[in-house]
């Protein structure tokens, strides 16, 4: 045994670090909001509150009686965890928007700020905690009784101990304390506790590593190895019992339910979180923690059956194994961790509990009656760190005061599933708010009602045992005799043990009522609009949302509102914004900022009946919110539609690189023809002035020789000017820089023009014209000249590249397909690759082989004059070989 | 960009998968094939199951984890490049 006052002095010490833990936390998250306790770690230690002394006292013992079943508790929340993506994302991130403060905050503000719902969920939660923080005293006193007890541990644990309320008071009373001091200093915008969360956390680590310290000394002192160690293992390890499989599941649903709705779990889980990047963590890391705290369960279970005497308080094993067996050490540890688990429980449920009392029953009810202080400074704000305070000391003593009056018989497990059962009554309307637009708050009210009832009748009062307003008669047989209204069989089902039997019908009733009643009537504007922020929190945020709800008031007196709640100095920030002149009205959006801020202080519910007194009108616009529900899909299309542009936007780049190839090739034949160009201009000029010079110099020359190089002279200019001729052409059909003579003609007396022209030329190469099929009255629009020049053009290209051996060329005319005419001009010479036949068209091509006299502009100029005309010219491949061009006219009818 | 969406997906697709697996693995009737007399070096069978699904279900639900957070981390990037390239964009 230890000495009482060597225990004191430890839990002292030891609350003394707590302290200064929650206060360093406090300070440190003052200075830097975003430091080491908002990271994901500390975050999910806080989580692990869900292992209060229930686990680390309770599953020994429920291990060494019912075997695997205490494993439930902690498989549920592993699911849930491990599945965050699907339900406690969306939970989470709606909290954190709406500065949520409590689950019943949560489901008020949800169904239309109901402040009955609000109310309800805090009396049912009250009603349903009260027993399980009467268990952590009990749990807390009886390790102290144990590890302090004169005749040794063994024999403290194996006799009923009547419980020493002395200690148990002083423990309340140091629960509120701290509570009191970390949990209610300030009322915070987002009710987030820093202090308190850091001081959670080292008890948790705590407890964890005291828990695992008792199982390795155990495993490694007492047991050594497996075959020893479950020697005596109870034979449900071994082989699933009657019922076994429906409590099963029923467990693991409940403890799953729970993790999410104890009022504790949800202030740690939803209200302390600040990021997703934690929850993102605390989905493996929680139950990493729940795995590692649950390994020496059984180990020490099996030891303390293997080697207490029979009788031994199971629920006790793990302070009792170490100190029987000489480690004192581990015993203390092991208390401190019991004692952490406790305390820590507590204190987060207490603080839940009192911002639920405080923000749904007493400001209510104060605002209803005029309660609440009207004088100046801070006197509103007192009033609710008043109420909160009490809050917390009624919670904690309410929880001693039952534990007095009861003196906790049952085994803590049984005690902590009845709670749970109640307390997850919310359950259903949390995942219809989260989930279903039509839900409405009363249908919500109806179903926490009837299951809260049902709860009552069919597990919590029977658990008394006939001691309190039930009998033990009417447990046994139902009211006035009624046997189908047997608590523990309604409607004579009798098949399941009285918590699966209370779970199925509390949660049948409960979800069934939901949707039925909810079906029965719409759901009012507010509850609508509040639907739609919920459900569809993750879509855009839009500022259309401020649209819903149209408001007036007078500033001056939603200022005195924000001033009495908020303090001058956040008033002062909401408020004056360095507008000159301060308006008489508020406008929506400023109504709504105060309603979020005073929501984050007093609760929802609390803070619109607040804003209600001042407003003088509201209406909320119905086909704001059915546009507002509607987003939902415009967003799906919207994002649709960014993928298509997406796709547009990547052809059109493909498109853009293509025309920068085609720059670059372009650019490069450029630059090849001003070269060409310049050479071409060069070879004229430089004999001209050769031969000039020689006439110069040389008077003497004969006649001939004379009249010979003024010949040349003469042919070097002329082809100077075709070449002159040519580039200014180019020019000259560019768009928009002229207009020539347009008349109807036929063109078949150009093409008959332009064989004429090419005559001379085509004898000399020795090619042959063949002039094939012409059309008969063809009329086009246009300039017979500029047409002839396309022909000639054409003809004299055909002969000039003509490399055959036969060589011939021959030319037609039809008055083609779908109102146009088409002229052919084929050869059958070499023909021209598929890759050029488009190139050929661009300015300044000139082929792969040099080609004399062309200045490769003929082919552009000719498809710049057809185009004019509303037709095309192109290249396609002859029949047989060679080349053949195609002229292609609009026809003119009139 | 298209490889990064097909990433997201299925890591949705095994978000949604994990709970269900754990579910099924954790309840009757499977569990019921494993609570046998068996022992496995000295240890009931059925609980080196339990804690062996237990430790995969952590194991898996850190690795989605880690590819959430890069998911996170992409699409507040593209939302970043977004915000550049658009910047009329609200």
């Amino acid at each position: 045994m230890h000495q009482a006052n060597f225990v004191v002095f430890v839990c002292i010490t030891y609350v003394a670090i707590l302290f200064a833990v929650a206060f360093a936390g406090d300070r440190r998250a003052r200075k830097n909001p975003a430091g080491l306790l908002s990271s994901p770690l500390v975050y999910t230690l806080s989580i692990s509150i869900y292992c209060s002394s229930w686990t680390f006292f309770g599953s020994v013992g429920s291990a060494a009686k019912n075997g695997l079943e205490f494993l439930t508790i902690y498989l549920g929340p592993t699911i849930v965890f491990a599945g965050w993506w699907l339900f406690l994302r969306k939970l989470v991130t709606v909290g954190r928007v709406h500065h949520t403060t409590s689950i019943a905050d949560f489901i008020s503000a949800r169904f239309g700020k109901s402040p009955v719902l609000g109310a309800l969920i805090t009396i049912l939660a009250l009603v349903a905690i009260t027993p399980y923080i009467a268990l952590q005293l009990k749990a807390l006193t009886a390790s102290f009784q144990v590890i302090t007890y004169p005749a040794g541990a063994v024999v403290a644990a194996s006799r009923p101990l009547e419980p020493d309320f002395a200690v148990a008071f002083w423990l309340a009373a140091g629960l509120c304390l701290f509570s009191i001091v970390f949990g209610v200093r300030n009322i915070d915008v987002n009710e987030r506790h820093h202090g308190v969360i850091a001081a959670i956390a080292v008890e948790a680590l705590v407890k964890l590593v005291a828990f695992m310290a008792v199982g390795l000394w155990v495993f490694f002192v007492l047991s050594r190895t497996p075959d020893l160690m479950f020697r005596n293992a109870p034979a449900s390890l071994m082989s699933p019992e009657e019922g076994f499989a429906a409590r099963w599941v029923a467990l693991c649903f409940l403890s799953g339910a729970a993790v999410i709705c104890l009022p504790r779990q949800f202030q740690v889980t939803v209200v302390e979180n600040s990021s997703e990047e934690q929850i993102r963590t605390a989905s493996w890391m929680f139950p990493l923690y729940l795995l590692l705290i649950n390994l020496f369960v059984i180990p020490i279970a099996m030891a303390g059956l293997n080697n207490l005497p029979p009788g031994s308080d199971p629920d006790l094993f793990v302070l009792t194994l170490p100190m029987t067996n000489g480690g004192e050490t581990v015993g203390l540890l092991a208390f401190l961790g019991g004692f952490s688990s406790a305390t820590s429980m507590v204190i987060v449920s207490s603080i839940a509990l009192s911002t639920m009392i405080s923000n749904h029953i007493v400001m209510p009810l104060a605002l209803r009656f005029s309660l609440v202080p009207t004088g100046g400074g801070q006197s509103a704000r007192n009033f609710i760190l008043v109420a909160r305070r009490m809050s917390i000391v009624f919670t904690i003593f309410l929880g001693f005061t039952y534990f007095w009056i009861s003196r906790t018989s049952g085994a803590l497990a049984s005690i902590g599933l009845i709670s749970f059962c109640g307390l997850i009554q919310p359950l259903p309307s949390l995942i219809a708010g989260l989930y279903w637009h039509r839900a409405t708050h009363r249908g919500a009210i109806a179903g926490l009602a009837a299951g809260f009832l049902i709860w009552a009748y069919t597990l919590f009062l029977p658990s008394f045992k006939g001691a309190f307003l039930m009998s033990a008669d009417v447990i046994a047989n139902g009211p006035f005799g009624l046997n189908w209204l047997n608590p523990h069989a309604l409607f004579g089902l009798d098949a399941f043990d009285p918590l699966v039997h209370a779970l199925f019908w509390s949660m049948t009733v409960n979800t069934a009522l939901l949707v039925i009643v909810s079906l029965l009537r719409e759901p009012t504007p507010l509850t609508r609009f509040q639907a739609t922020l919920f459900i569809d929190i993750f879509r855009r945020q839009t500022e259309s949302e401020l649209g819903v709800i149209r408001r007036t008031a007078r500033v001056s007196e939603l200022r005195q509102i924000a001033d009495r709640i908020l303090g001058p100095v956040e008033s002062v920030s909401l408020f004056d914004k360095g507008d000159v002149e301060p308006a008489v009205i508020a406008s929506d959006e400023l109504i709504t900022l105060v309603e979020t801020r005073l929501a984050a202080n007093v609760g929802a519910a609390s803070a619109r009946s607040l804003v209600s007194r001042v407003v003088t009108s509201e209406t909320i616009s119905v086909d704001e919110l059915k546009r507002l529900a509607g987003e939902a899909e415009q967003i799906r299309a919207y994002s649709a539609e960014l993928e298509s542009k997406s796709r547009q936007i990547e052809a059109t780049a493909a498109e853009l690189a293509e025309a920068n190839d085609r720059l670059r090739e372009i650019d490069v034949q450029k630059d090849e023809f001003l070269s060409q160009v310049s050479h071409e201009v060069r070879t004229p000029m430089t004999s001209i002035r050769s031969f000039s010079e020689i006439l110069l110099k040389n008077r003497d020359l004969d006649e001939s020789r004379k009249l010979h190089f003024l010949g040349i002279i003469q042919s070097e200019s002329f082809r100077l000017t075709r070449l002159l001729d040519g580039i200014l052409d180019l020019n000259f059909l560019e768009p928009g820089t002229q207009t020539w003579e347009v008349t109807v003609f036929d063109p078949e007396t150009a093409i008959d023009q332009a064989i004429e022209t090419c005559e001379p030329l085509a004898r000399a190469a020795g090619v042959r014209i063949k002039r094939g099929r012409r059309s008969r009255n063809a009329r086009v629009l246009g300039s017979r000249d500029r047409l002839t020049q396309v022909f000639i053009n054409l003809v004299s290209n055909a002969i000039k590249h003509n490399t055959s051996a036969n060589p011939e060329v021959v030319v037609t005319g039809a008055a083609g397909r779908k109102g146009f005419y088409e002229a052919r001009v084929t050869d059958n010479g070499p023909g021209i690759p598929l890759k050029d036949r488009e190139l050929i068209f661009t300015k300044f091509f000139r082929g792969q082989k040099a080609r004399q006299g062309g200045v490769g502009l003929g082919l552009p100029i000719s498809r710049q004059i057809v185009e004019r005309f509303g037709g095309d010219l192109s290249c396609t491949s002859a029949k047989t070989k060679g080349a053949e061009f195609v002229v292609r006219l609009p026809l003119r009818f009139d | 960009m298209r490889r990064w969406e097909a990433d997201a997906q299925g890591t949705r697709d095994a978000a949604t998968l994990l709970p269900v697996a754990a579910a099924f693995l954790f309840l009757p009737p499977f569990l019921f094939v494993f609570i046998a007399p068996a022992r496995v070096a000295g240890i009931p069978l059925v609980l080196i199951y339990v804690f062996g699904v237990w430790a995969a279900i952590v194991f898996s639900a850190w690795l989605l984890a880690r590819r959430h957070a890069r998911m996170a981390e992409g699409a507040s990037d593209a939302a970043d490049a977004a915000g550049q390239r658009l910047p009329g964009q609200h």
